[in-house]
């Protein structure tokens, strides 16, 4: 027996998941008509049945396959050598070479894994509190609720990339700062919605009916509660994906970043100011690469959103 | 009725403001590192003794506790003291005070623009909804929304000002050099409210009351603008006020770029030197504008609609 058993009843969870949603359905019509959540089927349906979907998914491969690209070259972004510096773009080095003869497309594929795992980690640590906080706030309510519904609205009175230079000022530059400083705008913005999907998934019959059919509170919570919420919150954090992207390489690009020697999209555009006038690539590559991310992104999490049934 | 209505929204505002305070500078007193070994270092000096440490913590009233040290920053704050920077040992008020102008002029010439934009773009594709004017305009948004204002900088300082030798590129933070910075705002700002009002005004123009009009012989487009655009208005201006952030964001990052003699340019260089009584201040500053739009646009939809004056 691999699935869980009751001592007292002796039947299995999955059981009493299934009793639980065949009373809820049986307790409110409405149920019944309720679309299903997303699976991952309709969300790959939804993504090539409309042009939106379609284009997003080009230019997220473009990236990844620019990304791909330089991370398979041999050359190494920290090689300098100044007889090569500000070669155009030839088949030797598809995207030019720096002020320093490094190769730029190796430089913008380490760039690009730098500014996303920054922000899949950002909306990583954004949508786990968010889940912890809003749940709690909707489902135990009180004082609790009011003290962090009114916290969350102070930060988000602070426009967010202020609020991150803020957060840098006090802490200093570097990746775990940044992080640190963007997360901070979007857990209150996330909270806030996860507490509404919690205020009414709290009244909603499917949780009385498997806290009647004896499911614990943390289960039906999990399963009831946090489980559908956080197909939601997934969705709504692709559509801020885009923003957090632009907003680490803003910071980059002001040098409030990530520090120097790690290659970021941002922080290559502003090293590629003072030399734009004799290598206009500098700015092409890194540029491109931050508008292609930002509208693949955005399409993908639009065409998304339409084809969401919730 | 109305004066109420106006005070108790001011009010929500000045709360708002006042627990922000709260935030901004809870950042500093957490801040890793010692305060008065700070201040000691902008004055120049390099290995300060425990005496002189212990001399300006108590001058700094470090010894205080927490909410008392809070209580009186507020109460400086408030009288318009707002500390003196770190690095340079000037009062921040006055700095402050020299730049807020060429910041309030770029933000505001960028607001000018973006509402342009968004009425001419929204309009157009309200009025060739599905066809290709419509399309065109959405994948502009879409393009405009995924660019970040320092690339669309780059872009017009390399293009426009090196290349045509129009504008400059050290701004004087003069009316005459105003509109390519505006411009770089305004086209990361436009795409939300040109969708919105998009969206307003064609599910407006499907309402009976033009159907009513088309129907009595008016023109296609006197209906757009006449019923359309004044039901788009309340979620028009909404969305603006949302936008506001970003264009906050946009015009700190887009004075970098231009070097603009403004607030955010001041911002990010005390950033990067963690100057933090300026940080404190001008966060505070750009948090006082972002409440502000969003009171103003919340007088504008209880003046435009009155149905909403009861309502939050």
């Amino acid at each position: 027996m691999t699935q869980s058993t009751d001592i007292n009843t002796g039947t299995s969870a999955a059981t009493k998941r299934g009793a639980a949603n065949w009373l809820a359905r049986w307790w409110d019509p409405r149920a019944r008509s309720r679309p299903a959540p997303m699976t991952t089927q309709g969300a790959l349906r939804a993504l090539t049945a409309t042009a939106a979907g379609r284009i997003g998914i080009t230019c997220a491969t473009a990236v990844v396959a620019v990304i791909a690209a330089g991370a398979l070259r041999h050359a190494s972004t920290d090689t300098v050598s100044i007889t090569d510096a500000f070669l155009p773009p030839s088949w030797a080095h598809p995207f030019g070479t720096d002020d320093f003869g490094r190769d730029e497309l190796a430089r913008v594929s380490v760039a690009g894994r730098t500014s996303l795992s920054a922000a899949v980690l950002v909306m990583a640590i954004a949508t786990a509190a968010a889940l912890v906080l809003g749940t709690s706030a909707g489902l135990i309510g009180g004082v609790l609720d009011a003290a962090m519904m009114r916290v969350a609205d102070v930060l988000l009175a602070i426009p967010n990339l202020v609020l991150a230079m803020a957060v840098i000022g006090a802490l200093g530059p570097g990746f775990d700062h940044l992080v640190i400083a963007l997360s901070v705008g979007y857990v209150a913005s996330f909270t806030r919605m996860t507490r509404a999907f919690a205020l009414s998934a709290r009244h909603r019959a499917d949780l009385a009916a498997a806290r009647l059919a004896g499911l614990g509170w943390w289960r039906s919570v999990l399963g009831h509660v946090a489980r559908p919420v956080a197909g939601q919150l997934t969705i709504i954090s692709t559509l801020s994906f885009g923003d957090v992207v632009i907003s680490i390489a803003a910071l980059s690009f002001l040098g409030l970043g990530v520090r120097p020697p790690t290659p970021e999209w941002g922080a290559m555009l502003s090293d590629s100011r003072g030399n734009v006038a004799v290598a206009p690539w500098l700015l092409l590559a890194p540029g491109l690469a931050i508008v292609l991310t930002a509208i693949a992104v955005n399409l993908i999490a639009d065409a998304l959103r339409e084809g969401d049934p919730g | 009725m109305v004066a109420r209505f106006v005070l108790r929204r001011a009010g929500q505002a000045a709360l708002t403001l006042l627990l922000a305070s709260v935030v901004v500078w809870i950042l500093d007193a957490f801040a890793p590192g010692d305060p008065a070994q700070r201040v000691l270092s902008s004055e120049g000096v390099r290995a300060p003794s425990v005496a002189q440490l212990k001399g300006v913590a108590l001058q700094l009233g470090l010894d205080q506790p927490l909410w008392a040290r809070y209580l009186s920053w507020l109460g400086h704050a408030v009288r318009g003291d707002l500390g003196t920077s770190y690095i340079s040992g000037l009062p921040v008020r006055a700095e402050l005070a020299s730049r807020l102008e060429a910041t309030a002029l770029l933000a505001g010439s960028a607001l000018v623009l973006v509402v342009l934009i968004a009425v001419v773009l929204g309009l157009a594709a309200a009025a060739a909804a599905g066809r290709w004017p419509d399309i065109v305009i959405r994948v502009l948004t879409v393009i405009c929304a995924a660019t970040p204002a320092f690339v669309v900088g780059l872009l017009i300082l390399r293009v426009i000002v090196v290349k045509f030798g129009l504008g400059v590129v050290l701004a004087s933070g003069d009316v005459q050099d105003v509109f390519l910075p505006a411009l770089c705002v305004a086209i990361g700002s436009m795409a939300v409210p040109t969708r919105v009002l998009r969206a307003a005004v064609i599910s407006a123009v499907g309402e009976s009351y033009s159907l009513l009009a088309r129907a009595r012989g008016a023109r296609r487009l006197w209906v757009l603008v006449w019923h359309g655009l004044p039901n788009a208005a309340v979620p028009f201006v909404q969305a603006l006020a949302l936008s506001a952030a970003w264009m906050i964001g946009g015009t700190v990052v887009v004075e970098t770029v231009f070097t603009w003699p403004g607030v955010g340019d001041y911002l990010v260089t005390s950033v990067q030197q963690r100057d933090l009584p300026v940080v404190q201040a001008a966060t505070l500053l750009a948090t006082a504008g972002y409440v502000f739009s969003g009171l103003v646009a919340d007088l504008l939809t209880g003046l435009i609609d009155p149905r909403t004056r009861s309502r939050s």
